[in-house]
């Protein structure tokens, strides 16, 4: 059973360029885990582990939107979010211990569970050299070229998943950038947005798209420093499960922000409730008018 | 003065300001950070119209109009402080 990940008994669930090991005790929650995802394990070895204890609690707890915030040293290690998750890191191994209510892993909660994968990620990835961010945005590979398109709720992320059927959606709610020198390469994620039929890949990144809804489809131009704060807004922001957000983590975001904007053209893309924004953008392409 | 604990970075000619909690992000176009730049401690707003004048090709009475809206633009959002040694 190794080949599926699950000689360890564990979880092994490929983020982008990153593998995160999954425990979770009882059992059970790790086969809920796995159906939420709906991915086999990966095969390769986990660059983070995950032990979690779920435990059932009696009281009536306020669940947080957010597992980034209110992160506290403990005297046996950290706490997130005023205590509803508690942890320590695994002596001698890249991992980390939790123990979270199983609240957290029902319903739509799972969705907040998300975020303390996301941290997970970035945990696992500080071994690399390159530099990689997951943002807030669709992502779609067309032409063996990736596309970004981004905004806040309501923009049209998944809108535009939707419409991209044709071409390869990897996500419409969470992917990941990973910069190589003056390159930048969209990758997958496992993370659940709205639309289903998300595929695993990745490209190069051609351009990235600043989502609104408007009256017709068009380009229009971004200003880097518009763009950069446009991008800067949907980063999730760069810290491991046990770090608090600081005034570092910001300076990252807005340099990776700006390295984003200066590596691959960012335009605003207004666009109506059909797949002829893609018309739009492969003209914007023929003409030249996209580099 | 500039508030201090925000972070700041020039990106091309223009800027963009965070609060220190994150939660408020300005983006300065290439006059407003110009002028961003100047506010030190140091330059007075007579020093700063000078300056203006100096980099842009505008007329006096413009050129002072425009670093008084964004002074006082700067100063509601929070990211100076006047009258402070």
């Amino acid at each position: 059973m190794s080949h599926l990940g699950l000689g360890a008994g564990e979880y092994r669930l490929r983020v982008g360029t990153a593998t995160l090991g999954l425990r979770l005790r009882p059992r059970r929650f790790q086969t809920v885990l796995a159906r939420y995802f709906g991915r086999p394990g990966a095969s390769s070895r986990p660059d983070c582990r995950l032990r979690v204890r779920v435990v059932d609690e009696a009281q009536e707890r306020e669940m947080p939107e957010s597992l980034f915030l209110d992160k506290q040293s403990t005297s046996r290690g950290f706490s997130v979010a005023r205590g509803l998750v508690q942890g320590r890191r695994l002596p001698g191994s890249r991992g980390l211990e939790l123990r979270l209510p199983a609240m957290l892993l029902e319903g739509q909660l799972i969705r907040v569970f998300e975020q303390l994968l996301y941290q997970a990620f970035y945990d696992a990835a500080r071994t690399g050299a390159q530099q990689a961010v997951l943002v807030h945005a669709a992502g779609v590979i067309r032409d063996g070229e990736g596309y970004l398109f981004l905004g806040p709720s309501g923009s049209g992320k998944s809108t535009v998943a939707e419409l991209s059927r044709e071409h390869s959606v990897l996500n419409d709610e969470i992917c990941e950038l990973r910069f190589a020198g003056h390159r930048v390469e969209l990758h997958d994620t496992p993370f659940n947005g709205f639309f289903t039929a998300k595929q695993e890949g990745s490209a190069p990144l051609r351009a990235v798209l600043l989502l609104r809804h408007g009256e017709v489809h068009r380009l229009l131009p971004a200003g880097r420093a518009e763009a950069a704060a446009a991008i800067f807004r949907e980063i999730v922001p760069p810290v491991g499960v046990a770090e608090p957000i600081g005034a570092q983590t910001h300076r990252r975001m807005l340099e990776v922000a700006d390295r984003l904007v200066g590596a691959v053209p960012v335009r605003r893309l207004e666009f109506l409730r059909d797949e002829g924004f893609w018309d739009t953008i492969r003209e914007a392409i023929r003409e030249g008018g996209l580099r | 003065m500039a508030s201090p604990d925000l972070t700041v970075r020039d990106i091309g000619e223009e800027t963009i300001i965070l609060s220190e909690k994150g939660d408020m992000l300005h983006t300065l176009n290439a006059v407003a950070a110009f002028l961003w730049r100047q506010i030190d401690g140091r330059h007075s707003v007579g020093d700063m119209l000078a300056a203006l004048l100096r980099e842009y090709e505008v007329p006096e009475p413009t050129a002072r109009a425009d670093l008084l809206r964004a002074l006082e633009e700067l100063q509601q959002k929070k990211l100076v402080r006047f009258g402070e040694k």
